[in-house]
């Protein structure tokens, strides 16, 4: 709904290995070393390494490969004004954040204390 | 010099030439020996012939006190502070922030950090009282503002602003300043200022409504700063500086792109890759299962309420009850069950303000 801060700093994410992913009702969480986090609202877009498609999760999600990503540390990391946001993993996966709806929060990052609603 | 103020930076103090003095507090201890001493803003003891301060302070040890620039304002209790404490003579301190850690150094000699986060409630903790006894614990006061992961080394602008002023700054200084600000805002830039310091505490870009309601509000602030008596003008100026200083190091954090962001709100992209593919298109707004109602007032334990400004969907905001995860995350409470729900569940408009 409210997109990504104009100079929002990706980089904060390279580097990161992903800890735990956490499933809820209506989220799924993603937790990364160093007191960064993702929550997601909507859905997520996931590439598998070398794939050319992309599988596409909704929230509340029921079975996904997501799994596949655990202890994979971020290579590259872009962000959109639009609220798009991909994580590039080693091993050629790639998850991609959307702000996909102009009415509902996407998603959340929290990196330490500071809290950013796309 | 700085630009917006007129004021110089004197390493740990601002100094003010027109009116030939510091407007912030000398760090040093109080000296009943040196009646200089007792005069907090004075340069060179008043006598800059024959004295230098080069460094702006003179104590035994300097003790920085850091803020986050949220304390002290009411539902913001958050305020993260670092005491750096130099040996003689280690008066120069840097700030660099690196990976959302706060690092100092003294240029020369040596000095210990101590990071700690106190808890401040609401506005009435600056009050005289307590605002001078923290000064009091203190050998400094000087207080410098930084955003979390945004910047490396403070602009002197938003020192400026984030300084607290004291209570028995001279009038003259007061208008001066405040004349200042007075100018920015009827510059045609106060739009920018609101903007960017609106992006501080929230994601994508204000409302055209927002924007006009936020830059009314800056005005609106310094003419009841005009009005009000000298005591409250003091407090009243450091907030306006505040909130000026903060928007201008916003802004440079953000690459000034506010005004851009404003006329094509996705063209300022920081992507590092051009895009994949544009945003789907969004799903169909559903009407939201809990009538319009201000948050509740009391939640259970630990849980918050996150209080949203107005959008399209919500003119007039909406808030979202939290509970939180053994994970660390929050999760979305629908008030009506007090479970877990969907968005438009969870979204609850906030009623027509009351005129």
């Amino acid at each position: 709904m409210y997109g990504l801060p104009v100079g929002f700093d990706a980089s904060v994410f390279v580097g990161r290995k992903l800890d735990q992913l956490s499933f809820s009702e209506n989220t799924l969480h993603l937790i990364f070393d160093s007191e960064i986090s993702i929550t997601v609202l909507s859905s997520i877009s996931f590439q598998k390494g070398g794939a050319s498609a992309e599988q596409r999760f909704e929230v509340p999600i029921g079975s996904t490969d997501l799994m596949m990503l655990l202890g994979r540390v971020v290579q590259r990391a872009s962000a959109e004004r639009s609220g798009r946001l991909i994580l590039e993993f080693d091993g050629a996966y790639a998850l991609t954040f959307e702000d996909d709806s102009d009415a509902y929060e996407s998603y959340h990052i929290q990196i330490g204390d500071k809290r950013t609603i796309v | 010099m700085d630009p917006v103020t007129g004021l110089v930076q004197m390493k740990a103090r601002w100094y003010d030439p027109d009116a030939g003095i510091f407007i912030s507090e000398d760090p040093r201890s109080y000296s009943p020996t040196d009646p200089f001493s007792l005069h907090e803003y004075l340069y060179a003891n008043a006598d800059p012939v024959n004295w230098t301060d080069p460094t702006g302070e003179k104590g035994e040890k300097v003790t920085l006190y850091v803020g986050d620039g949220s304390g002290g304002r009411p539902g913001r209790n958050d305020y993260q502070y670092f005491e750096v404490t130099s040996e003689t003579g280690a008066s120069v301190l840097t700030l660099q922030s690196e990976d959302g850690k706060i690092k100092v150094a003294c240029e020369k000699g040596s000095c210990t950090v101590t990071e700690g986060r106190d808890q401040f409630r609401g506005r009435g903790d600056w009050s005289k009282e307590v605002h001078r006894q923290y000064a009091r614990q203190l050998d400094s006061k000087a207080q410098i503002a930084f955003l979390k992961g945004y910047f490396v080394n403070a602009p002197k602008s938003l020192l400026v602003g984030m300084l607290r002023l004291p209570y028995d700054l001279p009038k003259s200084v007061i208008d001066r300043l405040g004349n200042r600000i007075d100018t920015l805002l009827n510059a045609g830039t106060p739009q920018e200022f609101f903007i960017a310091s609106w992006q501080l505490n929230n994601s994508g870009v204000p409302t055209p409504e927002e924007l006009e309601a936020g830059v009314a509000a800056l005005k609106t602030k310094w003419a009841e700063f005009k009005a009000a008596p000298p005591y409250e003008q003091a407090e009243m100026l450091g907030d306006l500086l505040g909130t000026v200083g903060w928007a201008i190091v916003a802004g440079k954090a953000i690459e000034s792109a506010t005004t851009k962001k404003l006329s094509a709100p996705d063209a300022g992209s920081s992507s590092t890759q051009p895009a994949k593919k544009p945003p789907k298109a969004s799903p169909n707004f559903k009407t939201p299962t809990n009538p319009a109602q201000p948050p509740p007032k009391d939640v259970p334990r630990g849980w918050r309420v996150r209080q949203m400004s107005p959008t399209e969907q919500y003119p007039n905001g909406y808030w979202v009850l939290e509970k939180p995860m053994k994970d660390g995350s929050w999760q979305p409470i629908d008030p009506s069950t007090m479970k877990p729900g969907t968005r438009p569940e969870t979204h609850v408009p906030l009623p027509p303000k009351k005129e």
